[in-house]
C-alpha cells in the first residue's frame, strides 16, 4: 500500500509538483507531488483547500424548507440532496412510512436522477479517457472526439442524459430546482400521460444501457493487467443494502466489508450512522476524513459509489443489471473488485439497474394516486414536543432527523437538529465525495508510485492522476461556474521554491505551458 | 432558472410530441414552425444561492416578469413565441437539443473575470475539456452542436462581472449595478425582435452591443 507517501520523512529536501485548483464543489482541490532529485515520488496528497460552508448555509432555516434549498449545494445531483433532505424531515414530522404512491414517485425521481448522472459520467467524462486512452492528444480526448470517432456511441449519451432529465420533470414539474418531495410525502401525483410518455422510449434506453454495459467490459476486460491494476487499492466498502441484502439506492441499512469482503457490520440502521462513522480532520486538507469507528482512522477509511455498491449486494433485483453484476463479480474471484477503472463498470451496470427499475415503476399501478401525504404519528414540532417518532435507534433523541441515501457518487448523509420552532439549529451533511477522500488519495498514490516515479513529467502522465481521480466522480464542480475561474496548474520547483516549470489548463480547457520567470513558489511539504 | 420560465416564455406554444430519443435535427426551412420554438433562446447559467453566481438566474426571472407583464416576445394573432428562457446550474451536453432550430442563442453568465458591465461575445466551437468538470464551456457545447448537426446557431456569451461566490453570499451591489446595465441590455434586444420594429434593429440591442463586443 502507497499509504507511505501520505507524509514524507524530509518534504524540505524535495520538490513539489502541485495541480490546482481542481475544481470547485466541497471547496478548491489541487493534488501535489513532492519529488526528490531522481524524480521519485516522496508525498503525494489531494488536497481541498477551502472550505464550502454547508452547515452556515442551512442553519436558521425552517427544515420545511430544507429539500428545496439544499439542491443549492450541488448542480449535479440536487435530486440526492433533494430527496435526503426530504427523508431527514420526514423523520421530523414523524412519518416515516410513505404512502405507496409518494414512495414510487420519490423513487422514480431517484432512479431518473442516477440514470442521467451516471450518463454524463461515462459519456462525457470517462470515455475519452477509455476510448482514446490516457496519452491521447489532449485536442482528440474530448467529447467532441467521441463524437466524431464514435458518433451512436455520443448520441446516446447526450438523449440518455435527456431521458433521466425528462424523469425529473416529470416527477418535479421542473427540470431543475424542482419541489417534488416535502416532508412526509410528494406535492405532486403523476397522471397516465407521464406513465405514456416516459415509457414510450423506455425499450430503447434499456437496450442502450446494456450496451454500454457490454462495451465498459469489453474495454476492460482489453485493457488486461494494466485496467485492474491501475489506481487499484484494497478498500473497505460501505452502501446501504435492501434487507434481503439486494442493491438499494433509495432506502435500507448500512453493510460495510473490508477488503476481502468479511462483513463489519450490517444492516445497521442508517440513524446510528454517527456511532459507526466518524471523521478524521488533517491540517493539509478542509475535507474530512471519515472512517469506520470499530477499524480506527488508519484501517477504517471506505469507498463509496458504484463500485461499493456492486461489491457490497448479494444481487440486484432487476434480471439484466443482475445478469451483469455476476459476470462483473467473477472478476473478483471471491473477494470485492478494487481496481478503480472498474468503477466505470460497475457505474454502468447500475445505470442498467436504472433503466430496468424505471420501466417497472411506470408498470406499478401504485405509481398513480391521489394519496401524496402522510402526516406525522407523534410529536409536532412547535408545540414544544420532543417525541418525533423517528424509528431508527440512534435519532428518537428529540428534534433530529437524519436521511440517508445511495446519490451517484454514493451514501450521501444529511443529519439536521432542529428547535422547538422547526428552525435548524445544526446541520451535518457527509457527501460521497468527502467519504472517498481518503480512497481517492490512496489511488493518486498508487497512480504516483506506479506510473510517474521515475519518469519526467508530461501532460499524459499527469492526465493518469486525473484519471484516477476522475473515475471516482468526485462533486467538484457544481458550486459557482462563473467564467474565468477553474485553472489547472502543474507547477514544478526545487525545494528552495525556485519555479522551474508550470504547465496550466484554462477554464476552457486550452492547455500550455507558462513561461517561467524570476518566481518562486513556497517548498510548502506540509501542505 | 426553470421549467416554469420555459413555460412562461413560450406562452401557450406547445411543441408536437416528439421522441425523447429524437436527435435528428430539425429541417432548415421554417424549422422554427415545425418544432414550435421560438427563434430566440435565452440560457441562464448559475446557482442561485452562490453570490453573484445568480446574476444568470436572477436576470432569467427579471426577463421572465417583464415578458410577462409587456406582452413582448410574442408575435402574430396566436402570440408565437419570439424568445424562449432556459435557466441550468450549468451547461450539459443535453444541452445542444435545446440549441437545435434556434435563430439566435445568448448564453448569460456570470464571469469572475472580465470587462464591467459586461460582455458580449461571439461563442465559436472548442471541443477543449476542462479539467473534471461536470458542466460544458459555451465554445464546447457549440462544438458539440456542431459535431452532431453540421452547424451552430448563431451563439453569444453575455458574461455579466461577478464578485463573490461563495455558498449563501447576497448579490454584491457591484453584481446588481452590472446585472441592471445587462438587462437594459437584453431589454432592448428583446423589444427590438418584434415584427414592428425590425426597422428599429440597429438602434436597439445591436447598438447597445456593440462596444463591448469580445
Amino acid at each position: 500500500m502507497p499509504r507511505t507517501l501520505e507524509t514524507a520523512a524530509h518534504p524540505e529536501r524535495l520538490r513539489r509538483v502541485a495541480i490546482e485548483p481542481l475544481t470547485r464543489v466541497e471547496g478548491h482541490g489541487k493534488v501535489t507531488l513532492l519529488l526528490d532529485d531522481r524524480d521519485q515520488v516522496r508525498q503525494a496528497r489531494l488536497h481541498i483547500v477551502e472550505f464550502r460552508g454547508f452547515e452556515r448555509f442551512i442553519q436558521g432555516r425552517p427544515f420545511a424548507e430544507l429539500p428545496v434549498v439544499v439542491q443549492r449545494l450541488c448542480g449535479i445531483c440536487p435530486v440526492s440532496h433533494h430527496l435526503a433532505a426530504a427523508k431527514a424531515c420526514d423523520r421530523l414530522v414523524g412519518a416515516v412510512r410513505l404512502s405507496p404512491a409518494a414512495e414510487r414517485v420519490r423513487r422514480l425521481m431517484h432512479f431518473g436522477q442516477v440514470l442521467q448522472s451516471h450518463a454524463l459520467h461515462f459519456f462525457h467524462l470517462a470515455s475519452p479517457d477509455l476510448l482514446f486512452g490516457f496519452d491521447d492528444d489532449p485536442a482528440h480526448r474530448n467529447v467532441v472526439g467521441v463524437i466524431h470517432d464514435h458518433p451512436d456511441l455520443a448520441r446516446r449519451g447526450v438523449l440518455l442524459r435527456r431521458y433521466g432529465q425528462e424523469v425529473i420533470r416529470v416527477c418535479s414539474g421542473k427540470r431543475i430546482h424542482g419541489c417534488a418531495a416535502i416532508p412526509g410525502g410528494v406535492n405532486k401525483a403523476l397522471d397516465n400521460t407521464d406513465r405514456e410518455l416516459l415509457g414510450a422510449d423506455i425499450g430503447p434506453v434499456i437496450q442502450w444501457a446494456e450496451e454500454a454495459v457490454a462495451l465498459m467490459r469489453r474495454i476492460f476486460l482489453t485493457g488486461g493487467e494494466r485496467a485492474r491494476h491501475f489506481a487499484a487499492v484494497p478498500a473497505n466498502t460501505l452502501s446501504l443494502v435492501r434487507p434481503d441484502g439486494a442493491l438499494e439506492l433509495y432506502d435500507g441499512g448500512l453493510r460495510a466489508r473490508d477488503p476481502k469482503g468479511t462483513t463489519i457490520f450490517d444492516h445497521a440502521p442508517d440513524q446510528d450512522y454517527a456511532t459507526l462513522l466518524h471523521e478524521q480532520v488533517k491540517p493539509w486538507s478542509y475535507m474530512k476524513f471519515p472512517f469506520i469507528a470499530a477499524l480506527g482512522p488508519d484501517a477504517g477509511w471506505y469507498r463509496v459509489g458504484p463500485l461499493a455498491r456492486i461489491n457490497n449486494c448479494d444481487y440486484i433485483d432487476t434480471p439484466r443489471a443482475e445478469q451483469a453484476r455476476r459476470d462483473f463479480a467473477a472478476l473478483g474471484d471471491g473477494r470485492p473488485v478494487q481496481a478503480s477503472l472498474a468503477i466505470h463498470w460497475a457505474r454502468l451496470i447500475e445505470l442498467l439497474h436504472c433503466a430496468e427499475a424505471i420501466e417497472r415503476l411506470l408498470g406499478d399501478p401504485d405509481l398513480i394516486g391521489d394519496d401524496l401525504v402522510r402526516e406525522g404519528q407523534s410529536g409536532s414540532i412547535g408545540s414544544g414536543s420532543t417525541g418525533l417518532g423517528a424509528s431508527g435507534s440512534g435519532s428518537a433523541t428529540g428534534r433530529t432527523g437524519i436521511g440517508v441515501i445511495e446519490a451517484p457518487r454514493g451514501t450521501l448523509f444529511h443529519h439536521y437538529e432542529v428547535d422547538a420552532d422547526g428552525l435548524v439549529t445544526r446541520a451535518n451533511l457527509i457527501v460521497s465525495t468527502t467519504s472517498n477522500n481518503q480512497a481517492m488519495n490512496e489511488s493518486i498514490r498508487r497512480v504516483a508510485q506506479n506510473e510517474l516515479t521515475g519518469h519526467a513529467l508530461t501532460e499524459p502522465l499527469l492526465n493518469q492522476i486525473e484519471v484516477a481521480i476522475r473515475a471516482y466522480d468526485p462533486c467538484l464542480s457544481c458550486a459557482t461556474h462563473a467564467i474565468g475561474q477553474m485553472p489547472l496548474a502543474v507547477t514544478l520547483a526545487r525545494a528552495g521554491g525556485e519555479v522551474l516549470d508550470e504547465l496550466r489548463r484554462d477554464p476552457d480547457g486550452a492547455f500550455h505551458r507558462e513561461p517561467t520567470g524570476p518566481q518562486s513558489v513556497a517548498a510548502n511539504g506540509g501542505s | 432558472m426553470d421549467g416554469t420560465k420555459r413555460a412562461r416564455a413560450v406562452g401557450a406554444a406547445s411543441p408536437p410530441r416528439h421522441s425523447l430519443l429524437d436527435l435528428e435535427p430539425a429541417p432548415e426551412s421554417d424549422s422554427d414552425a415545425r418544432i414550435g420554438r421560438a427563434p430566440l433562446l435565452i440560457i441562464g447559467v448559475g446557482n442561485p444561492s452562490r453570490g453573484d453566481d445568480a446574476i444568470g438566474p436572477l436576470l432569467l426571472q427579471r426577463l421572465g416578469d417583464e415578458l410577462s407583464s409587456s406582452g413582448a416576445g410574442t408575435q402574430g394573432a396566436e402570440d408565437q413565441p419570439l424568445v424562449e428562457l432556459l435557466g441550468a446550474y450549468q451547461l450539459q451536453p443535453e444541452h445542444v437539443l435545446d440549441l437545435r432550430g434556434r435563430r439566435r442563442v445568448i448564453i448569460v453568465d456570470a464571469a469572475a473575470s472580465g470587462p464591467t458591465p459586461f460582455a458580449v461575445s461571439a461563442v465559436t466551437p472548442d471541443p477543449r475539456r476542462a479539467f473534471s468538470t461536470h458542466s460544458l464551456s459555451p465554445a464546447a457545447l457549440a462544438a458539440v452542436h456542431q459535431r452532431l448537426y453540421g452547424d451552430v446557431p448563431p451563439l453569444e456569451l453575455l458574461a455579466i462581472r461577478g464578485a463573490r461566490f461563495e455558498l449563501g453570499d447576497p448579490l454584491t451591489t457591484t453584481a446588481a449595478a452590472n446585472l441592471d446595465a445587462a438587462q437594459a441590455w437584453l431589454r432592448a434586444l428583446v423589444a427590438a425582435l418584434a415584427p414592428d420594429a425590425d426597422a428599429d434593429n440597429d438602434k436597439g440591442a445591436n447598438r447597445a452591443r456593440t462596444p463591448r463586443e469580445g
